[in-house]
């Protein structure tokens, strides 16, 4: 992956997608799984991101692109 | 002549600057070709004279700059688009060629995914020119600070994939917000008194309103900035505030205040009952002698509650 400053971190709150600049912070949770996507940018991956259940239920998905070789 | 060039690097850094990116796909590269553009015209245009339109002769220059470049890294593979653009000559522009992608521009600059402090640096920097050093002493970091801020949010443009585009409508009015909330804090900043940073938020607001001429909200936040900056020169006496009750009016830059109303009316038109429209309505009331009371406090009543508001009412 590359670094945790191209993260940006995805949650859902009453419907409303909300980003924020950077990692999720709150390494104290448990990081649940991850999953690797193709997406165009970085809106179309907020959009993926978004429909993770985890993010809306108080969770949230952390995006960060992957360095390609 | 340094005037002409002072003018034409004012209106046309923004214009010159996001049609290259838009060209380019890479802020670091436009930046460096549309500084590049600007000295050449600095050294020829006192010899032979300013283009009569100077906006396709910049964005040319600033093309060709990028293209020898390219060349120069011999990464020219890499950059295809490029490839598909005819050999521009400096001489013979078609001033149609290029698009105003300006609203492209903001809209990157204002991602939600980059920090609200990056996007209103790199706004600041993108679409007003204003150097680094500038931004820095203006909202008073130091300026290694502030550059890293810079590189950073571009960086992550770049690696993260921010799209360089106006967002698709379900996305338009989320990021719409905060274009305009960033409008409204360089113009908070310019507000206590930093004076450069207060006409720079009204010239994006403008720019914002010709752009687009059918969003309320835009020209809503256009309309209260004019009106609370025509108030300026009365708000402070020798350092001190002075309240609206006590302003000198004739202080006021009654021009500036008609022009904020005539905006505002342009907004009520476009049906706007968004918070600027509702603020720029309280600011125009307050601009009137005697102050229409049950209507400003009718309007505060209906934007939406916090602290401030209601502490006014």
């Amino acid at each position: 992956m590359q670094p945790p400053e191209t993260a940006t971190t995805v949650r859902v709150q009453d419907g409303r997608t909300l980003t924020t600049d950077g990692p999720f912070a709150e390494i104290k949770q448990a990081i649940g799984s991850y999953c690797f996507f193709d997406a165009d940018d970085l809106d179309a991956a907020i959009e993926l991101a978004s429909r993770i259940p985890a993010a809306g239920m108080g969770g949230a998905v952390e995006v960060r692109p992957i360095l390609e070789w | 002549m340094v005037a002409i060039l002072e003018q034409a690097f004012r209106d046309q850094w923004g214009h010159v600057l996001a049609a290259l990116i838009g060209l380019l796909g890479d802020f670091d590269l436009a930046e460096e070709a549309t500084q590049g553009a600007f000295a050449i015209a600095a050294e020829r245009w006192p010899r032979d004279g300013a283009p009569a339109n100077p906006r396709p002769w910049l964005v040319a220059t600033a093309r060709n700059r990028a293209i020898d470049r390219i060349r120069r890294d011999r990464t020219l593979a890499a950059k295809a688009r490029l490839l598909q653009v005819p050999e521009a000559t400096e001489d013979a522009v078609d001033a149609t060629a290029f698009q105003d992608e300006r609203l492209e521009l903001i809209f990157t600059c204002c991602h939600p995914a980059l920090a609200t402090e990056a996007q209103v640096a790199l706004t600041v920097r993108t679409l007003g020119g204003l150097t680094t050093g500038e931004i820095a002493r203006a909202f008073l970091v130091p300026e290694p600070t502030m550059a890293q801020r810079l590189v950073r949010a571009k960086g992550k443009i770049k690696a993260a994939g921010i799209p360089f585009r106006v967002p698709p409508d379900h996305l338009l009015l989320d990021r719409l917000a905060a274009v305009l909330a960033v409008v409204y804090l360089i113009f908070n900043e310019g507000y206590g008194g930093r004076g450069e940073l207060a006409a720079e938020a009204l010239r994006l607001g403008r720019a914002l309103a010709e752009l687009m001429p059918d969003e309320p909200e835009v020209h809503g936040l256009l309309a209260m900035m004019l009106l609370h900056d025509g108030r300026r020169e009365a708000r402070f006496r020798g350092g001190d505030l002075v309240l609206l009750a006590d302003q000198d009016r004739s202080l006021w830059d009654t021009a500036q205040i008609d022009d904020g109303r005539a905006v505002l009316d342009r907004a009520l038109a476009l049906h706007g009952r968004g918070p600027y429209v509702v603020q720029a309505a309280i600011a125009s009331l307050h601009a009137d002698e005697p102050r229409d009371w049950p209507q400003i406090a009718a309007l505060m009543g209906s934007l939406p509650a916090s602290p401030t508001p209601r502490s006014s009412r």
